[in-house]
């Protein structure tokens, strides 16, 4: 579409970076919340930072592998990025397909991680990941394929009132999917620290521990680019204007969930996953219904 | 004062077992011989329906030629104490153990059998306070053992225990929802919790013995307030109580009105940490915050009634060492109405939150059956539906001239025990108001007294989680025994029942419900460097 | 109400927020807070009053031929301003301070020390120069016991007493 390669390496650049300020700005939103100052907004940039230059790494066994299937979860998520971004600007459906099948790839390998740890804590935590994913992962993939075949259906034009309800459904579905991928509050059974002493993150320190914040924090960049991409295309088409207008959007719906987040308790791995999946399965289930009935139509 | 005719029959029983006994204030003090000692504990506990506090063994080879063992119920219609001691003579002293029908007396014996050397019969014992390194014919509380003397320390390397069936979960000893060390294995089948091991005393400091050996009765009282961070000043008013007690001081009216007001004050900051320690093992950080919020406000109003935000060390054998004179009983007023609004707005909210409704309703269930035999205290035994209130059944300072009611539930699950505390958060606010509006006046401290060598003084104090029990008896210049049992002490033994059967989720806010303070619990050794093997719990109830 | 829990912005909005960016700014102390205490050695008489109500031994007496040190280490204060409260010259004045902290183990210490007086009959030091003048100012005192140490005093008294009594039955009942 015109938009040359080094256009979307510094979009990308920006897409790797911005997860770290933004996490900022919701530990300091929630520091509002709670009445308190907190602290200011780099401070994830310089947590990270400290872990990765400063802090002590310990290796253990299984370091070696639970590195690789990081890196691996980094890898697929930025190249998940990629594709999103080549959707909004070109408006080509196989890449939004890409971009979840690569999404999902990345978040099978940082469910993994905990797995290979050999501490009770980590191997509990990893189990509800597990739990919540299987449930979770489904939805999300489902949801954002219909939401987009969806949307390039209504660009394309012809829209009905039918359609409408269903993509309505279909975008519920995608933003609580959204939000339980991102493993905030009430859905952050894994890393429980209360109840499990830090869960999955237990074993990981210094460059490694950053290494395993730094992919939740581009996994939720990427979940959210997801869910906001086709609904900027419906606004505004594709093109380059709709890439900025996706990045200015990004804050705007990461702030909604750092709120949701902070007036919510942590759930359970027995509750949450069946609620979840109840809920899943009867929206998805009446927007399937609508699409079949319009499309026979 | 008990009624007569309550006294009058434990007398009788004390002399149908060729005891005796007499009834001084709100006391009655049995003596009885050792092998009637079941009999009698067996007809009080379960016939009477008193409630067991702790037993408490003596030394008194230096004044009597041998040792003795008290146990000490309470009758909560009557309002009276009941102390039973046998004594027991010899260097290597045997009582028989009244565990088989008064199952909360578990820990208490095996505590005086650590440090005394009281052997019991009848029950199977281990060590329950003492390292596995400490010499075995070293008994410190006998009064030849000097205060001083530090044995050298064994250090051994400690594995997690082991089960062929059910995985094993080590809560402890550092953990970040635990405050203060120790340690719970939790046994578990998948998420869900099939038996508990506990191991605690990591945090003896001594205290037992160093009152006795190297202060005077002034300074016990500070060394009383730093048996627990958090309800300090509960134990230094009770210490204060029974050395009056047993002196037969004639304390002024107005310093026993501070030491209530101060006590509730104490109340109120100790349920607010406990829900926002609540909230926050929830998952629910905003409650936190907000509720400690709250509390600074009355952390800032202990401040100034008292001087210090915590540990308050206005408690003297006679009084209290601060006024409060009408600014200040302005300022307070105004606080607690502050208080009391935000207090209410904010916890309508919190337990609106789904998460904290579901979470805490159904779980870490206390039958009554089981909270009964096990002389729980406080929050605990008014959740499971035991109405149980030692401000109400045995009044103690001035809260003969508040009316409060205190809030029984019968569920026994962990959403009980949280609005227990949330009322009686209010009921606090308002006792403090009614003392602050009938303030008397006069002196706060009486300066011109002595006290006499050999009495007995045993009260009860209600702290915010429960029954706090001190047992003084005086000697020259300095307690010559002092026996302390906090609340805690004797809820911790129901942890078990609580989490039978429980997701493992719900571990941390069960045991964090029953509001634990282990430095309370743990008070009594110095211990260096200890490394203890894990420790079995009696199966006290099935 | 399923939206109550957003009620929490309202809470929140309203209070604003209450942290302070301590230590650049002033904490929050009332006027009856205990701090550490300050000890005038212009009015300190050396009695050791405090020393016996401290609870923690944070007050200590170090005592040599010449001298009578009265050593106070912070370390060990609970604040409890109990040594405020008996001392009988009023010389320990109770100050806010609880920015105690510091690099130097010294600054934790505070030392006042007093000179000591001897007895008249054998020449062991006694109290301080302080005290003496203070019992003799306070009290109606016996001359012939006030210069001596308390094993002395005992001495001398017997001597006087048995040189009073005349006859030795009398002293074989004692």
């Amino acid at each position: 579409m015109g938009v040359s390669h080094l256009y979307i390496l510094v979009v990308l650049v920006i897409c790797a970076l911005i997860p770290l300020i933004l996490d900022g700005v919701e530990r300091k939103l929630r520091a509002v919340l709670q009445s308190r100052i907190g602290p200011p907004i780099t401070q994830t940039l310089y947590d990270l930072l400290k872990l990765a230059l400063v802090k002590e790494t310990k290796i253990t066994p299984t370091t070696l592998y639970a590195t690789f299937t990081l890196v691996s979860a980094v890898a697929t998520s930025l190249a998940s990025l990629y594709y999103t971004v080549i959707y909004i600007i070109s408006g080509d459906l196989s890449s939004i397909f890409y971009s979840i099948a690569l999404l999902a790839t990345s978040t099978t390998a940082h469910t993994i991680t905990p797995l290979l740890v050999p501490n009770p804590y980590s191997i509990i935590g990893g189990m509800r990941e597990v739990v919540l994913a299987i449930v979770n992962e489904a939805a999300l993939i489902l949801s954002i394929s219909l939401y987009a075949t969806i949307v390039e259906r209504l660009i394309a034009g012809g829209s009905s009132p039918v359609l409408l309800v269903a993509t309505t459904l279909v975008v519920v579905v995608a933003l609580i999917s959204s939000y339980v991928a991102s493993g905030r509050v009430p859905f952050d059974i894994a890393e429980a620290e209360a109840e499990l002493a830090s869960g999955v993150l237990i074993e990981f320190s210094g460059r490694v521990l950053a290494l395993n914040i730094y992919s939740l924090l581009l996994r939720r960049l990427a979940s959210k680019l997801l869910v906001l991409a086709p609904t900027l295309a419906l606004i505004s088409g594709h093109g380059a204007s709709t890439l900025i207008l996706s990045l200015l959007a990004l804050p705007a719906l990461w702030t909604v969930y750092a709120t949701v987040a902070v007036v919510l308790g942590r759930s359970r791995v027995d509750l949450a996953p069946l609620t979840l999946a109840k809920i899943y399965i009867v929206l998805i289930t009446i927007s399937i219904t609508v699409l079949l009935v319009v499309t026979r139509a | 004062m008990p009624r007569l005719e309550e006294a009058q029959k434990y007398i009788e029983l004390a002399t149908q077992n060729r005891g005796e006994a007499y009834a001084e204030g709100d006391t009655v003090f049995i003596t009885i011989p050792p092998d009637r000692l079941v009999d009698v504990a067996d007809t009080i506990f379960n016939k009477y329906n008193c409630s067991f506090r702790v037993c408490a063994g003596v030394d008194e080879r230096p004044l009597k030629g041998h040792f003795s063992l008290v146990h000490l119920f309470t009758d909560d219609r009557a309002g009276c104490y009941i102390a039973v001691k046998t004594y027991l003579s010899g260097d290597k002293p045997v009582a028989p153990s009244i565990v088989s029908v008064v199952p909360a007396a578990d820990w208490c014996e095996m505590e005086a059998r650590d440090l005394l050397g009281i052997e019991f019969t009848g029950r199977e014992t281990h060590r329950l306070v003492l390292p596995p390194w400490w010499p075995y014919n070293l008994y410190p509380l006998r009064k030849d053992a000097p205060y001083n003397y530090r044995p050298e320390p064994r250090v051994e390397s400690e594995k997690v225990g082991h089960s062929p069936e059910y995985g094993v979960i080590p809560l402890g000893p550092y953990h970040p929802t635990l405050h203060e060390p120790e340690y719970f294995e939790l046994y578990v089948e998948g998420e869900r919790v099939v038996d508990v091991k506990y191991r605690g005393f990591h945090v003896h400091r001594g205290i037992e013995k160093l009152a006795e050996s190297r202060m005077n009765y002034q300074q016990v009282n500070f060394l009383a307030e730093r048996i627990c961070g958090i309800c300090g000043f509960v134990h230094s008013t009770c210490y204060a109580l029974a050395v009056e007690k047993a002196a037969k001081l004639e304390v002024p009216e107005r310093a026993q009105f501070i030491r209530s007001i101060v006590l509730e004050v104490e109340r109120i900051h100790s349920h607010l940490l406990l829900l926002g320690v609540a909230f926050h093992l929830l998952g629910y950080d905003a409650g936190f915050m907000h509720i400690w919020r709250i509390r600074e406000r009355v952390m800032w109003l202990a401040e100034l009634l008292t001087g210090s935000r915590k540990t308050y060390g206005i408690n003297l054998v006679g009084g209290v060492r601060r006024d409060i004179n009408e600014e200040k009983k302005q300022k307070a007023l105004e606080a607690l109405r502050e208080l009391s609004s935000d207090f209410k707005s904010f916890i309508e909210v919190a337990m609106s939150v789904p998460q904290v409704k579901k979470r805490i309703t159904g779980t870490g269930v206390l039958p009554r059956e089981a909270a009964v035999k096990l002389s729980v205290e406080g929050p605990v035994a008014r959740a499971s539906g035991i109405d149980k209130d030692a401000r109400r059944d045995l009044p103690y300072a001035a809260y003969k001239y508040a009316s409060f009611k205190v809030p029984v539930y019968t569920e026994g699950d962990n959403l009980a025990r949280v609005l227990v505390r949330v009322e009686e958060v209010f009921e606090s606010i308002s006792i403090i108001e009614q003392l602050l509006d009938k303030l008397p006046g006069g002196p706060v401290l009486l300066t011109d007294f002595e006290i006499p060598e050999g009495r007995v003084g045993v009260q009860v104090v209600e702290a915010p989680r429960g029954g706090d029990i001190h047992y003084v008896i005086t000697g020259r210049g300095a307690p010559y025994r002092w026996r302390v049992r906090s609340p805690t002490y004797a809820n911790i033994p129901a942890l078990r029942v609580m989490l039978k059967d429980q997701p493992l989720a719900d571990a941390s806010i069960t045991i964090a419900s029953i509001d634990p303070c282990f430095s309370c619990t743990d008070r009594v050794l110095v211990i260096r460097d200890g490394r203890v093997e894990v420790m079995r719990l009696a199966p006290v109830v099935k | 109400m399923p939206l109550k829990p957003l009620k929490l912005l309202v809470i929140a909005g309203r209070r604003g927020r209450v942290t302070v960016k301590y230590p650049y700014k002033e904490p929050i102390v009332t006027p009856e807070f205990r701090g550490e205490v300050e000890i005038d050695p212009a009015k300190c008489i050396g009695c050791g009053a405090c020393v016996k109500a401290c609870p923690p031994n944070a007050l200590e007496i170090v005592e040599s031929e010449r001298e009578i040190i009265l050593r106070y280490f912070v370390g060990r204060c609970i604040f409890c301003w109990r040594c405020v409260d008996v001392c009988p010259v009023g010389a320990i004045k109770g100050t806010r301070n609880f920015e105690l902290a510091t690099d130097k183990y010294t600054d934790l210490y505070t030392l006042v020390a007093h000179s000591r007086v001897t007895c008249e009959a054998c020449g062991k030091p006694v109290e301080t120069t302080r005290m003496r003048r203070y019992v003799v100012e306070k009290v109606q005192v016996a001359e012939e016991y006030v210069y001596l140490c308390p094993d002395c005093r005992r001495r001398v008294f017997a001597e006087r007493v048995s040189a009073r009594r005349v006859g030795s039955s009398e002293l074989e009942e004692q």
